[in-house]
């Protein structure tokens, strides 16, 4: 055990702090002086165990594979400048799209896009008729008066708003004519009325395909026979006793 | 100079010598002149964090990709052994966390391992286990100042220079650090005292 008031001092002695005291201790005390070596080759392996902790090359392979890292990257200049040229170039490819998904027939204006096939092709019928859109016409007419009120939201004011249409005259002439179409929207249906009204608007369903065309006398009104109500014979009831099966086979 | 060539696979087209490619030229041939160095600096800094000589390549080598990128913007060439070891040793941190996270979970789904025994315990060598968990338990910023001074010998002006430290600060962490470390491992001065 080392001396005490040395301790202390023995361990910075260690770690190469001079002090002419302890030195003169030293000199007489070999407890202390043992103390001293003790703590010396504990500095020894500390510093030979964390050089043996640093030590060591790394493998020749890691400078490969670092230059063809290296080789495969951009240099530090011309990848300041790619990083904005990809920026430009994300944008003008955005913009590419937007006009091209602008100019798409799909999302187009149903006059404007037949009006200009027409322009085209004068002689060629166009896609749609008016009959269908007429007869769905009359069908939600049919509908209507049948069902419940009439909302008039958003929505249903979609789906009954004027449906421009173009249609060909019998006689093969292909001639613009508008015709406003007013639907009017069952309660509750007024957006599968605006899908289909969407629909056919973009040509991508045949309004023919799903309306058969009826004729007028096709609806015929339902027939309801008529009840006859007779007020009860009371008197009589009275004379037979009023029994409940004579009431039943008055009606 | 092959190893440039190799940075700059086609660069050298006749008559595209411009400003640009001259000036990548020299970033890329600064860069080569201070590769080998740079690559065992970072090495060693993680190789006395992670203890692992694969991990402290992958360090080592994502150090030094990181620090070619931002190599161009570097003003003061002088700068970048310090700036590598800078990065180099947070990557070690940051390794040296995720593999102990990792270790953690596999130890949570794994039981315990079996007890060793003494022979096993004596030929781990239990003064570098102590040691290295010692070295773990110092804080950051002594740990750094410890183990750059240990590197290649470098003096306490070329690891202030690194830590862009004053040299009292270094010098006083670096003895900091070594009494902590001894303070710890006193079971072996007992050790050795009693023979």
């Amino acid at each position: 055990m080392a001396c005490k008031g040395f301790e202390k001092r023995l361990m910075e002695e260690a770690l190469r702090t001079t002090d002419p005291a302890l030195l003169t201790h030293l000199a007489v005390c070999a407890e202390c002086r043992a103390e001293l070596a003790a703590q010396c080759e504990l500095q020894t392996r500390i510093n030979a165990g964390i050089e043996a902790m640093v030590a060591g090359e790394p493998s020749p392979a890691l400078l490969t594979r670092v230059r063809a890292q290296l080789a495969a990257q951009e240099t530090p200049e011309s990848r300041y400048w790619m990083q904005w040229a990809w920026r430009v170039a994300a944008v003008a490819a955005l913009v590419g799209l937007a006009i091209f998904v602008a100019e798409r027939p799909a999302f187009r204006h149903p006059s404007t896009q037949t009006a200009h096939q027409s322009a085209q092709n004068p002689s060629a019928p166009p896609k749609s008729d008016g009959a269908p859109t007429q007869l769905i016409a009359k069908a939600a007419t049919a509908n209507a008066a049948a069902t419940a009120p009439v909302r008039h939201n958003s929505r249903a004011n979609q789906a009954s708003r004027q449906v421009k249409v173009e249609v060909a005259r019998q006689n093969g002439k292909a001639e613009a004519v508008e015709v406003s179409v007013q639907v009017i929207v069952p309660a509750g249906q007024s957006e599968a009325v605006a899908r289909l009204v969407q629909a056919l608007r973009s040509g991508r369903v045949d309004a023919a395909s799903l309306v058969t065309p009826g004729q007028p006398g096709d609806l015929t009104p339902l027939a309801i026979a008529p009840l006859e109500l007779k007020p009860a014979n009371r008197a009589d009831g009275d004379k037979t006793g009023g029994s409940g099966s004579d009431l039943r086979n008055e009606f | 100079m092959e190893a440039l060539e190799a940075i700059l696979p086609g660069r050298q087209v006749e008559g595209s010598s411009g400003t640009g490619d001259a000036n990548r030229e020299a970033v890329a041939r600064d860069f080569e002149a201070q590769l080998a160095d740079g690559a065992s600096l970072a090495f060693r800094l993680a190789m006395s964090v992670l203890r692992n000589r694969a991990d402290a390549e992958d360090v080592a080598q994502e150090a030094l990709l990181r620090a070619y990128r931002g190599f161009g913007k570097l003003r003061e060439r002088g700068a970048f052994r310090g700036w590598l070891c800078r990065i180099a040793w947070r990557l070690a941190l940051d390794k040296q966390r995720g593999t102990r996270r990792r270790e953690k979970r596999e130890l949570a789904v794994d039981p315990a391992p079996p007890e060793r025994s003494v022979e096993q315990v004596a030929a781990a060598n239990e003064f570098e286990r102590r040691l290295a968990v010692a070295m773990d338990e110092l804080p950051e910023k002594l740990r750094q100042a410890l183990v750059l001074a240990a590197i290649q010998g470098h003096s306490t002006r070329e690891v202030a220079e690194m830590l862009d430290l004053p040299e009292g600060t270094v010098k006083s962490r670096v003895h900091l650090a070594r009494k902590r470390l001894t303070e710890k491992l006193q079971w072996l001065a007992k050790d050795l005292k009693n023979g």
